[in-house]
């Protein structure tokens, strides 16, 4: 079976990388730019600090890009790099702001949950079809509201669907931690959800 | 009432709380980190019990839409793109 035209562009994109062509990433940042940007602004929930990320991100893949074997897909490779950029990106910035660590936002002995979401507006749309941005929102509104530690989990495990181990090591933080976290990031997205879930198909079984 | 039926009451009652155990095990279950008899055990009790099926259901449903829909979906300004074709090509870093 033939690759689709955008894995054979990533071969040569990679390819054109690997020999040191700067045009390729440019041409990187016009190819894959958007969805670079959302998973650098999810992070950092602003343009300027976004645009930070992103100019690290395009850093970090020239010089990794030897290291790069094709194993996975090379966009997911390059969105993990992105969020890995995140990550390092919110650590500097608690670190400028003096402000709590990484893990000191809630503990994961305590079994309270967390405190409830506000979302905008709960009530259920009339059709499925209708939801669909309304839903879209209403997730990013609710991921956007958990305490940071969460949300780094959330979006390292949940959205770029990161191996354990992996958000493990970036996070630096022990297999029931994280565990502890995501299950409790989690619970409190499904409660804030809750009238926005029935009908959406269950993809796993 | 029967020996049976008062000998099967007492059995229910002795019994661990299944839905319990579905809150407990949530994250494994749905993990798929379970070892294979208590999952079976699980996925049985969940199968029978309206509550739980609803639970777990939501529970992955909350996982699903995380992951589809937790991105940004605004573009990326154009002017951020042409600040970025800039840093890439002043930059000392990428040689």
């Amino acid at each position: 079976m033939s690759k689709p035209d955008t894995q054979i562009d990533d071969v040569q994109l990679v390819a054109r990388l690997k020999q040191r062509d700067k045009s390729a990433l440019e041409e990187l940042v016009h190819v894959h730019g958007a969805k670079m940007y959302g998973v650098a602004l999810q992070f950092m929930r602003n343009e300027s600090d976004a645009r930070e990320v992103m100019q690290d991100a395009l850093v970090s893949i020239w010089n990794k890009i030897g290291s790069f074997e094709g194993k996975s897909a090379f966009t997911s490779w390059i969105y993990r790099v992105t969020a890995n950029a995140g990550l390092m990106a919110l650590r500097k910035k608690k670190r400028r702001e003096n402000d709590i660590s990484l893990d000191a936002v809630g503990s994961d002995d305590d079994d309270a949950p967390l405190p409830a979401l506000q979302l905008s507006d709960k009530r259920p749309l009339p059709d499925k079809v209708a939801m669909t941005g309304e839903l879209g929102e209403q997730v990013r509104a609710a991921i956007d509201q958990l305490p940071e530690p969460y949300r780094v989990a959330v979006l390292l495990r949940d959205v770029e669907e990161l191996p354990m181990a992996e958000v493990m090591q970036e996070t630096g933080l022990s297999e029931p931690a994280l565990k502890s976290r995501l299950h409790r990031a989690r619970l409190a997205l499904r409660e804030a959800l809750l009238p926005y879930l029935n009908g959406q198909d269950i993809q796993k079984s | 009432m029967s020996m049976k039926l008062i000998t099967s009451l007492w059995k229910r009652l002795l019994r661990p709380d299944a839905c319990s155990h579905t809150k407990q095990l949530l994250f494994e279950f749905v993990e798929g980190e379970l070892t294979p008899e208590t999952h079976r055990k699980l996925e049985k009790h969940i199968g029978n019990c309206s509550p739980c099926l609803d639970y777990v259901n939501s529970y992955r449903r909350t996982i699903m839409v995380t992951h589809h829909h937790g991105l940004p979906e605004a573009p990326m300004p154009p002017a951020l793109k042409e600040k970025l074709c800039e840093f890439i090509k002043q930059n000392p870093d990428l040689k």
